[in-house]
């Protein structure tokens, strides 16, 4: 049968344990990237810088796109934590669309300038599942982490916060990758990093209220999830 | 936008204490904010039984998302939005049980008699219903039996006869006109 509101305050109020208020959303951000990266250098330094890396960093196009894939991580990860937090705005969303659409659009038109100068779609493009593994490599450690930050807000708006989480893990392992996987040409970037990315994310928006719901009514009183 | 009235800040002081664990603080809590909470419910135009579980829900899902409540912003608005999502949450749970609902006529056999149901009635009743629902034709008998006896879902059971949607409706609707025939004529007749 169910309690009574007055008995369930009571109750309530006869469990309340303390909780640590959660960082502001760009604090934990901080500490989930500085986590991430650690997880990625250790990534790259197993498997060895890619060796034109120095040569490539030269190329602005390079670094830009690089560097809007790091934007767009962090950008997408201090969204989802501002997601979970009731009463923040949710265009908070829209911060990692921009540093998105520079690191697409830097992607697409380095595919353009090689077809351009080629003549050709670059051969193999098609089938560079090592990009997918190397990426769910890199984004696993990020993303469980992740999970495990979100799960202590409130899950108000599940399938953007989930979405946001996995674009951020995604976002950042696809980085790391690309320090030490190397790649021949911009299409297969373009097809299958930004293409992963975006599939996870998308992927992780619609298992986003499996992932992050209220605890049942019966499991609320004793939640740890404070 | 962060400008906070004097009952806002002494809201967001108390739920402060409750994150320290300050039971009494917590109460106090609790206590002040369910009248609010029930209001901004009540607005919405639901029903007593409801607004009363829904309240329940904002004060488990408050308990819940407590650590989320950061000191240095308004108390309200933080509420606000716990309320917002778990009236959307049930509005999403009523739309899901409403898709499975058939609508159909209301059946008046009972209520509007003028004698009053009995034990001996209901039982004879019973079992005209279920004669009345073996003499219906067999596309109208197996609506009734897979939407009314076993609770099946439109979907769940056009997908087990094979018959649409909209047919299993129409063959519902006509069966419960048959039914509301059949057993007004054994009224009639003297059960």
């Amino acid at each position: 049968m169910q309690m009574d509101t007055d008995g369930l305050i009571r109750s309530l109020a006869d469990h309340v344990e303390p909780v640590r208020p959660l960082d502001r959303p760009w604090r934990r951000t901080a500490v989930w990237a500085a986590v991430a990266g650690l997880y990625l250098a250790g990534l790259i330094a197993v498997m060895s810088p890619r060796q034109d890396l120095g040569e490539r960093m030269k190329e602005p196009l390079f670094v830009i796109e690089q560097a809007a894939a790091l934007v767009t991580g962090l950008a997408a990860a201090a969204a989802a934590f501002a997601t979970v937090v009731p009463g923040r705005r949710r265009s908070i969303a829209l911060w990692s669309l921009a540093p998105l659409t520079v690191w697409i659009a830097t992607v697409s038109l380095g595919a353009v300038r090689e077809y351009a100068a080629a003549g050709e779609v670059p051969p193999g493009w098609r089938f560079d599942w090592a990009c997918v593994g190397t990426i769910l490599a890199g984004a696993s450690l990020p993303a469980l982490l992740m999970g495990v930050m979100l799960k202590r807000g409130a899950p108000l708006t599940p399938r953007l916060s989930a979405a946001l989480g996995a674009l951020a893990a995604a976002g950042l392992g696809n980085l790391g990758v690309c320090l030490f996987h190397p790649h021949s040409s911009n299409l297969i970037v373009l097809v299958w990093h930004c293409g992963t990315v975006l599939a996870l994310a998308a992927l992780a928006g619609a298992a986003g209220p499996q992932l992050l719901r209220w605890p049942p009514r019966r499991g609320a009183l004793f939640s740890s999830n404070v | 936008v962060n400008a906070r009235t004097p009952d806002d800040e002494r809201l967001g002081q108390l739920l402060q204490a409750a994150q320290s664990g300050d039971a009494d603080a917590y109460l106090l809590l609790l206590e002040e904010i369910t009248p609010r909470v029930r209001r901004l419910i009540l607005r919405r135009g639901l029903v007593r039984p409801e607004v009363e579980d829904l309240v329940q829900d904002v004060l488990l899902s408050v308990h819940v998302a407590r650590a989320s409540y950061d000191p240095g912003r308004p108390f309200l608005p933080w509420l606000a939005a716990i309320v917002r999502n778990r009236l959307a949450d049930r509005a999403r749970l009523y739309a899901r049980r409403a898709a499975h609902e058939v609508l159909v006529d209301d059946l008046d056999v009972t209520f509007s008699d003028l004698v009053p149901n009995t034990p001996v009635e209901a039982t004879g009743s019973a079992t005209a219903l279920t004669d009345a629902i073996r003499a219906l034709p067999p596309g109208q008998r197996t609506a009734i039996e897979l939407l009314k006896l076993n609770e099946l879902s439109l979907k769940e059971a056009a997908a087990a006869t094979g018959v649409s949607v909209g047919a299993l409706k129409v063959a519902t609707h006509r069966a419960m006109a048959a039914l509301r025939r059949l057993l007004s004529v054994e009224d009639a007749d003297g059960h």
